[in-house]
Formats: C-alpha cells, structure tokens, sequence
C-alpha cells in the first residue's frame, strides 16, 4: 500500500478522535498538511501531524525544552555512538597498536581535506570566530586554526599538530599542510585506547554552536557576516540535500543514485545557497518574503550562553528565539505573521539534524578521521569533500538512520503521544458514559417507563 | 537504536495501534428483564427519530423550520426521507438470528408405567431462532 494511504488512515483517526472529543461545531479538517504524499520522510509528517494536535506555543517551548535539557545527553550519546560506528566500519571490531610512524613522522593532511566549509578562515577573535570557536584549551578547531597562524600547537596531550605552507600529501606535493604527530604518551598502546581518549576529551556539540549553526543553515547570518565563498556554502548545502535523500529514503537499501544530484537537486541546491550567501531565506508560505536575521541578536544569545554564569537557560533561549524570531518576520504582511512564526520554530527544530552534521564535519572531526582511517587503512583515503562523501556514504547513512532521526523522531513522538493520549483518554471516557446512559435506558425501557422521560436520562 | 524502528511505515503502524487500542464491551442486560419488557416495547417510528434529529439540529445553531419565505426546508424533508429508508431497510430487510448456546440446563418430566419420571441434564445441540425489527 503506498504511505500516502497511510498517512491517511491514520489522520482519518485522528480527525474522528478530534471531532467526537471537541463536539460537531469543532470539526477541524486537515487542510494545511502539505507532507499528505508518497514521501516516506518521517520528520515532515510528524511535525504535520504536530501542527494539528498541539498549539505553536505548545511546540516552541517543546523545542526550547528540547535545546535546554536534552544537548548534553546527545553529545554522551553520540560519542558512544561514534566509538562503536568507527570500530565497525573502519576496523573491523578488530584492535592493533599505534604505528610508531604515528608518533615521529605524524601524518600529513592537507587544509582542503579537513576544512570543507571554510571554517578556518574565520578569526575565533572575530565576532563570527566567538560563535564559531571555544577556547584554545578546549576546541580543537581553535588548536587548528592556533598552529595556522604559530606553525605549532598541541591539544590536551593528545595531538601535535604543524603547520607548513608546503608539504608532501600522499606523495604529492601540496600547499597548506598540517603534520598530525600523536602524543608519545600512546607508545605501545592501542587504536581503540586513542578513539576511545579522544573521542571522550572532544567536545562535539555544544549548545551555542548548535544554535549559531542552525541559524546559519537557515538565514546565512554567519556566512555573511565572515565573507563566506559561495562555494564553501554550496558544498554544505549539498551535504543537506544527501542527508534529506537520505532520511526520505523508503527503505533502508541505498544505492549510489542517492548520492547523485539530479537537476533538480543543485537547482535546489544552488538556490539555497544563493540566498544564505546573501543572508536571507524566502518564506515560501508568506508570498516569497525574504526573511532576515540580525548578527547582533545571534550574537547576544551567542554571548548570554556561552556566560559562566547563566543559570537560567530555557529562559534565556526563550526570549532570546522571540526576538531572533520577530524580527525576522519585520516586514511581512500581519495576515502571515502566524504562518511565519511557524515556519521559524519548524525549520529550526529540523534544522537540528543539519546544525549536528555541521558540527560532526567541523575540521577537527574531519582530522580526526583523516589520522584513524591513515592508521586502519594507511591512507586518508579522499582528498576533498566529494571524494569524503563517496567513501564516507555508510558513515553519513548511519549517522542519520540509526543516529539523528531516531532522536528526533523519539521526540516528537513523545509529544504526539501525550496529545493523542489526551484524546483517547477523553473518548473512552465518553465511549464509557454513552454505554452506562445506554444500559440505563434499555433496562428503564424494559421496565415500561416511557420515552419522555428516559430522554431526560 | 534500530534505525528501521523508525522508519514513517513502521511509525504509523504504531500509532494507529495506539489510536485503535481496545475500546471497551457494553454490558448485558439481564435476561428475564429482556422477556418481561421487550413485549411492551412501541416500536420504531420514522417520525419520531426525524423530527428528534431536527430538533437536535437547533442545538448544533443550525436553523430548523421553515425558510424566511415561507418554503418547506428541504434539508429536513430530506431527514424525514433518510429515516424512513432505513427504518423500512430494516423493517422489511432485517434478519436477526438468536443462538442460544448448548449446555443450558434442562429439567424435563415424563411418565412410564412405574409412575412420573423427572429427568434433569443440559442441551446437547445449539439452538437457533429468528426474529424481526418492529
């Protein structure tokens, strides 16, 4: 049966629990449920079906809470996640010790094998580097950027990292390179001894940085303001449009044409990133209006959670969202207004899966990867982010489908059920007093008593 | 986590599981109610259920009785039209079978040559009737 069928069947039984739970005159037809289709993307249709069964300002605090309380879980979940995912793709279960190579020599990776999106031509002294680094002693991505800049800098006794202009990558000579040397302190341990430190010293995803990538995925408000090439914006863009094929996918077979852009892909593609280049995005649902955001709004919320001293997060997230949010609608007409908040709070909530792959695909992950593959394969095995994305197809697919969307859709699902638990607990309820008011009146029928007066019943 | 769990065909299997969760059974009436009342029943009547569904209409705010020019309301011609189609439906068309279940104690008296004879057991057989809707 296709989905579209399903889909239907089950709106058909939430629309009768609707109706019967809110009386006739509440009738509430679907009228805006655009996923109503063949798609099998879940996220669409739950967040659908979530516009029906629970009020906007349910589902804004939803996502605040989201934000608030669930980051550091999925950082220790992911890390956990990512542990037992390289072991399987890339070393088979199996365990070895560190080269010695590793240690002396280190291993070679060009800035274009690790840098896809640019990242290290931001300043972490600029106003765009504070919503994009942490600190010297914690990021690694500020490490990388530190030895650009010294030629030298290592990273929590793990990582030397050497920067030169020039050097040899895999026997051929290549501009911007860093020699990776891992820390002599792992002499005469394992490969999984150092996955396993760095993976739990590596911080991944932070709450700030999510936030900051997701507005950027959207509004291009980063991108802008750091002078971002088009280019290094198309490649994200095509990043997201393999991992929305990925999580559209009917099944769990992939072949290879999932990974190749159609026409319509990089018109899609290349229209995105048009408009995050010029930092803004077209609502579609309010007659094409270009939607922008301000840096320095971003950029307070940026500072306020970065604060030592923030104790009140969810607060902090909540005014904050309303003004990013406000503002972004300056302009557009009254009647939309509402349509447009909407759009704000969705894209954003779903913009959590491409905010992740950001984060996950920042060039300290990237060398990561780059040192583990050269130590289990002897060879970083790509040399930019095309050739990343071919060998890495398992990686990303497994990322999402086993990762990313269960969490986001666990979530949803739990809002869902609790509505829906609302509606049935009040139909049953319903269901039962029809039955007792219905018994009554057959066994007063029975004893003679007539219809005007069991009508009062 | 088992990606497959969450795939949308497997999500919606789940939900509207959920949704058709089990719904509950009337209870039963007792039977000498049923044989001492069901004789004094009036019957159905097309009449009174449409002009009670009419009635109801006002209730939901919809306008019942005639239109400002003084023209019959075909909407409530039409209610008369629908409840007396299935009401005759059922009149003319209605079967209702009754089975009664075997195992229902008997008690029966008799007589030979020795005098009266009172045997007890249980049916043996189903046993089926038929009736109709009035």
């Amino acid at each position: 049966m296709p989905i579209k069928n399903d889909k239907s069947s089950l709106l058909d039984e939430i629309s009768t629990l609707k109706t019967l739970s809110q009386g006739f005159p509440k009738l509430k037809k679907f009228l805006n449920f655009p996923s109503l289709n063949n798609s099998a993307n879940p996220l669409d249709f739950l967040l659908d079906l979530i516009k029906t069964l629970v009020g906007f300002d349910e589902f804004k605090n939803e996502t605040i809470r989201f934000l608030t309380y669930q980051v550091i879980p999925i950082e220790a979940q992911l890390k956990s996640f990512l542990k037992s995912l390289l072991k399987s793709l890339f070393s088979c279960n199996t365990d070895a010790l560190i080269p010695n190579d590793l240690f002396n020599v280190g291993v070679n990776i060009s800035i274009k094998q690790i840098d896809f999106f640019d990242m290290l031509k931001i300043d972490p002294l600029s106003d765009t580097g504070s919503m994009t680094y942490g600190s010297l002693q914690e990021d690694l991505n500020h490490v990388i950027y530190d030895s650009i800049q010294n030629g030298i800098s290592t990273w929590k006794d793990l990582l030397e990292i050497t920067f030169s202009t020039f050097g040899i990558v895999d026997g051929e000579q290549t501009n911007n390179v860093f020699t990776i040397k891992i820390d002599s302190f792992y002499e005469g341990k394992t490969i999984n001894d150092f996955i396993n430190d760095f993976i739990d010293k590596i911080q991944i995803i932070t709450l700030p940085f999510l936030i900051n990538r997701i507005f950027d995925n959207m509004f291009g408000v980063i991108s802008m303001n750091s002078n971002r090439s088009k280019e290094s914006i198309q490649r994200e863009e095509e990043l997201f449009s393999l991992v929305d094929k990925v999580i559209d996918l009917p099944d769990l077979l992939i072949n290879d044409s999932y990974f190749e852009f159609d026409e319509k892909d990089l018109s899609n593609i290349t229209e995105k990133s048009n408009s995050r280049y010029n930092g803004i995005r077209n609502l579609m649902d309010c007659n094409n209006f270009e939607s922008k955001i301000e840096i320095e709004d971003l950029l307070a919320l940026n500072e306020e959670l970065q604060s030592p001293i923030l104790i009140e997060i969810e607060k902090t997230i909540t005014n904050r969202f309303e003004i990013i949010a406000i503002n972004s609608l300056n302009g557009v007409e009254e009647i939309n207004k509402d349509r447009g908040l909407l759009n704000f709070y969705f894209s954003f909530f779903k913009g959590i899966i491409y905010g992740i792959f950001n984060l996950l695909l920042s060039p300290k992950l990237i060398l990561f990867f780059s040192v583990y593959y050269k130590i289990v394969s002897n060879s970083v095995g790509f040399t930019n982010f095309k050739e990343f994305l071919t060998v890495n197809k398992a990686f990303i697919e497994k990322i999402v489908i086993d990762f990313l969307l269960p969490l986001l859709i666990k979530f949803l699902l739990k809002i869902i059920i609790r509505e829906l638990t609302k509606l049935i607990a009040k139909d049953q309820i319903e269901r039962q007093k029809e039955r007792y008011s219905n018994f009554q009146k057959q066994l007063l029928s029975l004893l003679g008593i007539s219809d005007d007066i069991l009508k009062l019943l | 986590m088992e990606g497959s769990e969450y795939k949308l065909s497997s999500v919606i299997g789940k939900l509207i599981k959920f949704i058709k969760a089990k719904k509950g059974k009337q209870q039963d009436i007792p039977p000498f109610l049923i044989l001492g009342g069901a004789n004094q029943k009036s019957g159905l009547s097309s009449k009174d259920i449409a002009k009670n569904i009419i009635k109801r209409q006002a209730d939901l705010g919809i306008p019942v009785g005639n239109a400002p020019d003084g023209t019959v309301s075909i909407a409530e011609q039409m209610e008369i039209v629908r409840v007396e189609e299935i009401l005759n439906a059922l009149f003319i068309n209605a079967k209702i079978t009754v089975v009664i279940p075997a195992g229902i104690s008997v008690t029966s008296t008799g007589g030979n040559a020795a005098g009266q004879v009172v045997s007890q057991g249980v049916t043996t057989a189903i046993a089926v009737g038929t009736a109709i809707i009035q």
